[in-house]
């Protein structure tokens, strides 16, 4: 028992950023951030249940209805395991601390258990923050009675345990099939290659789906009562996940709440139930294999054989980017989300035009159209540079080497951030000729835009960067592998969103003014910012390389 | 990408279509009421069914439709049977919002009857349980359009 709260301790202290306890003053700053976070994310759900509720889009009666809820909700339930799934795969079985943790005077299954608590602690913080706020949104539109309230804590808890546990149940055959996939490499080129495939049949169905004249107004009346059958159907088709929700928030009947009924009563103890059963069963499934499966990603089989190449001498910057375009490609984690955006991102813009085309705009939807493109390229490519916030401090301690190695050190840094660049790129690229097209550029303007798009994401790579060499995580990475809250992953994103809604806002209101010269006074931005991020990275990289 | 940021992304793309669609559409008057402006009478002779259909022409130079139907036997409501008219009539334009016409008449109860459906609306049948006179039915819109067609009916024995 004592050993086990020494590793749940241990390892808290890496997972939980907990250093603001030492000062009184920093966890006030903490309690009223976290405070103020949650209020906030809250009052933004609540204010678009609160559209919803006094338009009458979802329900004739006033409020939220249950079988609408209960989507968001399972979709939400849904991403979350499935990010438990990966997350819990990388903490149990790939964790670089399981290196040190396996070989502490204590038992197997004291470590496993340290790493689950470890893993609840930290998903039960997580979702007070993610699942939290819905919850609160929806019993505020709702009128729900006080006592739903201080409830919300304990359905936290549970939705927590029932996450996990059934995450922790499929990361077993999850790790299997990842350690497989990567020994067998043309196997997980085809999975990828079928999921991207899949994912692009589904975006021509829908287009083909599209219908010729999109009035959502005008049509609202049979718009209406289409939604009221797909809710009506995923009652029916989907009964398990309308349960679930019930379970947790109650019964709506028309405009008054039932909570703790007997069917919802039923439900928390089938789900109670559940839970139990799949943690024991993940124990006794895992108790004999733990240690191998623990283990396993770090053993390396001598291969027997070895075919000779013939050594190619590249020069400092060519032999860098080589090596970094093996180990991108090497690394699933990061090779196939770079290839879903790079796919996916013109894909679903073409989705998107088609569906503006088919609504018969005046001139400002025009240019909100435009807009909304600007908007959400810029939102999916500044987002990708989370993975460039962290990309000098992923390589742990061995990033140190970068001052050692006989070459200039602009060379290696910049070979690094060659791939995202080449990948993202092509993404923009082919965004940008599609939405050219449906939105009748000339050729001179959809170069001005592509230029001045690829410029704003060079700039913002620039940047991101530089905050990974201003403030590296070295540490953390070299400890555990991975890096739950890395503030530059998070800064990083944070104002990738403010910078596509700036200069989406910018667009707007300059293409108002004059359609013409708006793509020059874009260009304007994006170089200036490109060239004055570029500087400042430069900068930083001579200042923390100097000793060479 | 983190399951937030995705969610997120996820939100504003649903959304530019939303406001779009709010916001920038072209101006439409939607619902707009159309009123009824003629009513039409397009029954033909059947002599089969003793049916005789004329023109006639008032005194203020007023053009309208008479029908003159052969009286058999006594109409049977609930058999439908017996001497029976169906007005076939249309309603210009034919996108008017309210198509519905109430009918009155100058003949006597015991002599004629308009036919309601479950839902109570008058469909244009007529039943006689007597041989007539001439007498005048009024096919009138039930709009604020006020628009009137003036028959002359005669079921003769």
């Amino acid at each position: 028992m004592k050993g086990l709260k020494t590793l749940v301790m241990m390892q808290l202290k890496d997972k939980l950023d907990m250093s603001f306890a030492k000062s009184v003053k920093q966890t006030i700053f903490r309690v009223v951030f976290s405070l103020l976070k949650f209020a906030v994310i809250t009052a933004v759900i609540y204010l678009a249940f609160y559209f919803l509720s006094v338009l009458r889009l979802t329900s004739l009666n006033k409020g939220i209805p249950t079988n609408f809820f209960s989507i968001i909700f399972s979709i939400m339930i849904i991403l979350g395991i499935v990010v438990e799934i990966i997350g819990l795969n990388k903490s149990l079985y790939l964790a670089k601390d399981n290196q040190v943790l396996l070989t502490m005077p204590t038992s197997r299954q004291t470590v496993f258990f340290s790493k689950m608590i470890v893993y609840l602690c930290y998903e039960f913080v997580r979702n007070i923050f993610y699942i939290m706020p819905l919850l609160v949104a929806y019993g505020m539109i709702n009128a729900m009675p006080i006592f739903y309230y201080p409830w919300l804590i304990v359905a936290n808890l549970i939705i927590t345990l029932f996450t996990t546990s059934i995450a922790s149940l499929l990361s077993i055959p999850f790790l299997f099939l990842s350690l497989f996939l990567k020994r067998v490499k043309v196997l997980e080129y085809l999975v990828v290659g079928c999921v991207l495939g899949g994912l692009f049949t589904l975006i021509i169905l829908v287009i083909n789906a599209i219908p010729e004249n999109i009035d959502i107004l005008g049509n609202w009346g049979t718009i209406f009562w289409d939604l009221q059958d797909v809710f009506s159907s995923y009652m029916s088709k989907c009964y398990l996940l309308y349960r679930f929700t019930m379970a947790i928030v109650g019964f709506r009947y028309g405009v008054s709440n039932v909570l703790f009924g007997g069917l919802q009563m039923q439900t928390l103890l089938i789900i109670c139930a559940i839970t139990a059963i799949t943690l024991v069963a993940t124990y006794f499934i895992i108790k004999p294999l733990y240690f191998r499966m623990a283990s396993k990603p770090f053993e390396f089989t001598k291969k027997s054989h070895i075919t000779n190449k013939r050594n190619v001498f590249h020069s400092a910057f060519v032999g860098s980017l080589k090596k970094e375009f093996i180990m991108t490609s090497r690394s699933g984690e990061k090779f196939n989300p770079l290839i879903l955006t790079t796919v996916l991102l013109p894909l679903a813009i073409f989705l998107m035009n088609k569906i503006f085309g088919a609504m018969d705009t005046r001139l400002a939807g025009t240019y909100m159209s435009l807009s909304f493109n600007i908007l959400l390229i810029l939102l999916v490519v500044l987002s990708t540079n989370a993975m460039v916030a962290k990309l000098y401090s992923e390589e742990g301690l061995s990033g140190f080497l970068n001052k050692t190695v006989p070459a200039k050190y602009t060379k290696v840094l910049f070979s690094k951030l060659v791939v995202y660049a080449v990948c993202m790129g092509v993404s923009i690229l082919a965004s940008t000729v599609i939405f050219s097209a449906f939105s009748k550029f000339s050729v001179l303007q959809g170069i001005i835009m592509y230029l001045s798009l690829f410029g704003i994401y060079l700039g913002h790579m620039f940047w991101s960067a530089s905050l990974d060499i201003m403030n590296p995580q070295t540490e953390q990475y070299a400890t555990t592998g991975t890096h739950a809250n890395n503030p530059n992953e998070t800064k990083s994103t944070l104002i990738g969103f403010l910078i596509s809604a700036i200069i989406t806002f910018i667009f707007y209101f300059l293409i108002t003014e004059n359609a013409n010269l708006v793509f020059i006074k874009i260009f304007g931005i994006a170089v200036a910012y490109f060239a004055w991020n570029l500087y400042m990275y430069l900068s930083k990289i001579k200042t923390f390389f100097k000793e060479k | 990408m983190k399951k937030s940021v995705m969610i997120i992304i996820g939100i504003i793309y649903v959304a530019s279509i939303v406001v779009i669609n709010f916001f920038g559409m072209k101006v439409f008057v939607y619902n707009k009421t159309i009123d009824v402006e003629q009513i039409v009478c397009l029954n033909k002779t059947d002599e089969e069914k003793g049916i005789v259909v004329s023109t006639f022409e008032s005194y203020n130079g007023e053009t309208g439709t008479a029908i003159t139907i052969k009286f058999d036997k006594p109409a049977n409501k609930n058999l439908m049977t017996g001497t029976m008219l169906q007005l076939d009539l249309r309603v210009l334009p034919d996108n008017a919002t309210k198509k519905e016409l109430s009918f009155t008449s100058t003949a006597s109860d015991e002599e004629v009857e308009f036919f309601t459906d479950e839902s109570g609306k008058q469909t244009g049948l007529i039943l006689f349980y007597n041989s007539t006179s001439i007498f005048e039915v009024f096919v009138k819109s039930t709009d604020n359009s006020n628009v009137t067609l003036r028959l002359k009916i005669w079921a003769k024995a």
